[in-house]
């Protein structure tokens, strides 16, 4: 069975790749520096970057552009299906200007059907929102989400600094929702110098090894915000992908959250079972990011203290990150029953692929697997 | 308030114009239900997300200790159906309460 | 799994003034008019309690969604004052209940320097040592305290320290709220740790009020329920053991250690594995790092078992521990009397594996503190009796 990453990076070397996307006062915006100093480059800033190589792995610099940006170079990534996200990319879509985001997004999403799903059949894309002003985001998804090789939502940056289930951003769920599409979150959403929400507690990391470490933090936040501000209840149908978080709190934060979840579950009475359930059946997690300790079954024998744990765990490679995972290095660590589910089954399941979206909530239930099914 | 009957520790709660009977142990880490409070039930309205509802004739008993709360009609954990308490048959005759602790 | 009968030690009970009066008769004249004067001319409460600014600084309000004040009820003492101000009531519930052999008492939350008024959270923090000193240790030869400490003044808090450390029922400082929005390795904090080690002090680091609030714990936004604030507090102690580690805490002070309470312990693998996992950037960023940073971890830093993270099957939670090697050395007790979140010891030893338990319920906290001579002479050189399962 081939391989499906579920999570490589995409990216356009310069502004000018997407102002061709923009309408014209956009583009002239962004361009109107003139000769001398370059367009406004088309994203804020990452607070953390990579002091030894920016992040990026040395192998994956093409000749001209940015790691990510050579279609060719990217065509050689192993797997049957690459779904393409956004590392760099992402900081689009957390602009503080929001309409500014919203032009950008756009582009960026013309830009990916035309440049890159329209060339490769292997390739799957995911559309690119900002969530700064939500109604915009679901028009967004409302808009690109037709394309049948767009096969779910990349979140982005954290817009209004609040916890992804808060109901200020439901409007972007309702139309993933009926669009049958799901969505990923990535560590970095709330990461960027154009917010002002911590990306990780008790104060800023001085270092970015930190980061790497702790950068998960606010997804694993937003999971219990979908889960208990009612997002699954409401949507059903809907899937969240963390991508890059890690997994090793992942068995201490189950139980540590169905404890709250039974001293206040009187908080959240629409809950229909317990949060950890939630979490079970509507959270994925990608083992791009993966605590692989020096003896690597260690991780493996803590996970297995989650029952079919093997259900939630997407392979993604990552790349061009500098920290990117080949297939074979992934599956060699993982036991040999979880292979097909991480390396294929669960990214089968997970994303909306062409052919199989019937509008509305029964598609989101073709789309569910239960644990252990 | 809570009483013992033949060796056992019973908690004894008064809820509206009912008297109910439960054994004096949480399931959890086997604490005293003395002190415990007892309140209807919270739920919600089916697709609504929001609203906190109560559901007046269902009372459950909150332990003290860690709040997890049982049904006192079926003695079952509100949060985990695997746990219940132990619940006594009353009766009120001649001003005095009984509490049927056979079986 | 076996019950324990040996000797306990635990790392995290919380004791309460009655009035806070009681507190406020420590401060100088001039800091104690200005607690009190908002009382002024006004009739006290029903209970007689002086109304005032306020021993604890303002808290977020999703964490007070708990009922009975967060509190167990059976800790409420009858005469109408709070949980925690009542010896009788722990020694009853918990102290001759159990087989303790000594307690740390952690202050409720302690955390009397994080008014925004540091000048005050100073002073407050001396008086309130000096109460518990003078009002707590006399009643029971096994309760133990801390020295509480302003941490938004750290150079005052190094002062407080080397004022009382040399009390040996002092046996540690409290870390209690992040006054300055930097993790607790950054060297703004060093003062502290510089002061402990040369007194011999250990360093305990409790969740509290952080200062000025919600923008040091609430990642990705502010929780708006209580299930997402309670469910997320572990996050803040994973920093803190990476910032130990990267500015190289315990390569300036060696004979530190530090542990972590209330915080949970199911995350402490995430973050040596993470950490060992960038030990090449790590060493980049921060040379000091000469060492794996899971041996610094082991060596140096503990977790309070309690809220102990209860896994469906008690294994799994065992089998989290044993995963992660020699973890069950980090492991120290803890009840948080009384607070909601209490953990019965009954409850905890049967959910460990019985060779663990001496270390858990008492070597490790001996370890901890530098007192093993002091257990040898108790108990001779093998303490614990375990009892039958």
């Amino acid at each position: 069975m081939g391989v499906i990453d579920a999570g490589l990076f995409h990216e356009w070397s310069s502004t000018l790749t997407l102002t061709p996307y923009m309408e014209p006062a956009w583009a002239e915006l962004v361009t109107r520096k003139g000769d001398r100093g370059g367009p406004l480059r088309l994203g804020t800033n990452w607070l953390y970057r990579n002091p030894m190589h920016g992040n990026k792995a040395a192998a994956a610099y093409p000749t001209k552009g940015v790691p990510g940006s050579d279609r060719e170079m990217l065509a050689k990534r192993p797997g049957e299906r690459l779904v393409l996200g956004y590392d760099e990319g992402l900081l689009a879509s957390g602009f503080a200007y929001h309409y500014l985001a919203r032009a950008a997004v756009r582009a960026a999403n013309d830009w990916t059907v035309d440049q890159w799903l329209q060339h490769d059949p292997r390739l799957y894309g995911l559309i690119l929102v900002s969530t700064g002003m939500p109604d915009e985001a679901a028009a967004e998804i409302r808009r690109v989400g037709k394309h049948e090789r767009m096969v779910g939502v990349a979140l982005g940056a954290n817009g209004l600094g609040l916890p992804f289930g808060h109901p200020v951003y439901h409007p972007i769920y309702e139309a993933a929702s009926e669009l049958s599409l799901p969505l990923v979150i990535q560590v970095g959403s709330d990461a960027m110098t154009d917010q002002i929400v911590p990306p990780v507690a008790g104060g800023l990391p001085s270092t970015y090894a930190e980061f790497k470490v702790l950068g998960g933090q606010p997804s694993m936040t937003h999971a219990v915000s979908f889960i208990t501000e009612g997002v699954f209840d409401r949507f059903p149908g809907l899937r969240v992908l963390m991508l890059g978080t890690g997994v090793a709190w992942l068995p201490g934060y189950l139980w540590r959250l169905d404890w709250w979840w039974k001293t206040n579950r009187l908080e959240a009475p629409w809950m229909q079972m317990p949060a950890s359930d939630y979490f079970l059946k509507f959270m994925r997690i990608t083992t791009y990011g993966f605590e692989w300790p020096r003896q690597p079954e260690r991780l493996i024998r803590a996970l297995k203290t989650i029952p079919n744990v093997e259900d939630l765990l997407m392979y993604a490679s990552g790349w061009p990150n500098a920290d990117f995972e080949d297939p074979d290095d992934v599956a060699s660590k993982l036991p040999e029953d979880w292979r097909d589910k991480v390396m294929h089954g669960n990214s089968e399941a997970f994303f909306r692929w062409p052919g199989r979206a019937p509008a509305g909530e029964a598609a989101g239930r073709e789309l569910a697997t239960e644990p252990g099914a | 308030m809570v009483v013992k009957v033949k060796g056992r520790e019973i908690t004894v709660i008064q809820w509206r114009d009912e008297v109910h009977a439960v054994r004096n142990i949480c399931p959890h880490q086997t604490q005293s239900f003395k002190g415990a409070h007892v309140r209807p039930s919270f739920t919600a309205r089916p697709g609504s997300v929001g609203e906190l509802v109560m559901e007046q004739g269902e009372p459950v008993l909150v332990c003290p200790v860690h709040t997890w709360s049982f049904n006192l009609r079926s003695g079952k954990c509100t949060v985990d159906e695997s746990l219940r308490i132990r619940r006594y048959e009353t009766a009120i005759e001649d001003g005095r309460l009984l509490i049927d602790v056979s079986s | 799994m076996a019950s324990y009968s040996g000797p306990i030690i635990d790392l995290d009970i919380h004791n309460k003034w009655k009035l806070e009066s009681d507190v406020y008769q420590y401060l100088p004249k001039d800091w104690r008019d200005y607690a009190e004067a908002w009382a002024a001319g006004k009739p006290p409460t029903a209970e007689g309690a002086v109304r005032s600014v306020g021993i604890r600084p303002p808290n977020l309000t999703v964490g007070s969604l708990l009922p009975n004040a967060a509190r167990l009820v059976s800790s409420f003492p009858a005469d109408g004052s709070l949980p925690g101000s009542d010896y009788e009531l722990l020694r009853e519930q918990i102290l001759d209940k159990h087989n303790y052999w000594r307690a740390i008492l952690n202050h409720d939350l302690g955390e009397y320097g994080q008014h925004l008024n540091p000048y005050f959270g100073v002073e407050l923090c001396k008086a309130a040592n000096d109460w518990c000193i003078e009002r707590w240790l006399p009643y029971d030869k096994r309760l133990y305290a801390v020295i509480v400490v302003p941490t938004s003044m750290p150079v005052e808090a190094a002062k407080e320290i080397r004022r009382l450390g040399s009390n040996p029922r002092l046996p540690a400082v409290l870390l209690a709220g992040n006054a300055f929005g930097r993790p607790f390795g950054d060297p703004v904090y060093h003062p502290i740790y510089e002061a402990a080690a040369e007194m011999g002090l250990s360093v305990i680091c409790h969740v509290a009020t952080d200062r000025p609030g919600p923008q040091i714990t609430e990642v990705g936004g502010l929780a708006s329920n209580g299930i997402i604030y309670s469910s997320q507090i572990s996050q803040g102690a994973m920093h803190y053991v990476t910032s130990y580690i990267v500015h190289g805490v315990f390569e300036k002070y060696p004979s530190l250690k530090v542990i972590f309470e209330e915080f949970g312990t199911a995350w402490l693998p995430a973050v040596m594995w993470g950490l060992d996992r960038q030990y090449k950037l790590l060493r980049h960023e921060s040379p000091w790092v000469k060492r794996w940073p899971s041996e610094y971890i082991h060596d140096h830093i503990k977790c309070a078992t309690q809220p102990f993270e209860e896994s469906p099957d008690p294994e799994g939670m065992i089998e989290v521990i044993r995963a992660a090697e020699g973890m069950e050395d980090m492991l120290c007790f803890s009840t948080d009397y009384p607070h909601l979140t209490f953990d019965d010891p009954n409850y905890i030893a049967r959910l460990l594996p019985a060779e663990w338990h001496s270390k858990i319920f008492f070597d490790n906290a001996c370890d901890f503190f530098g007192w093993q001579d002091e257990a040898r002479a108790a108990f001779g050189s093998k303490p614990a009796a375990v009892g039958g399962a």
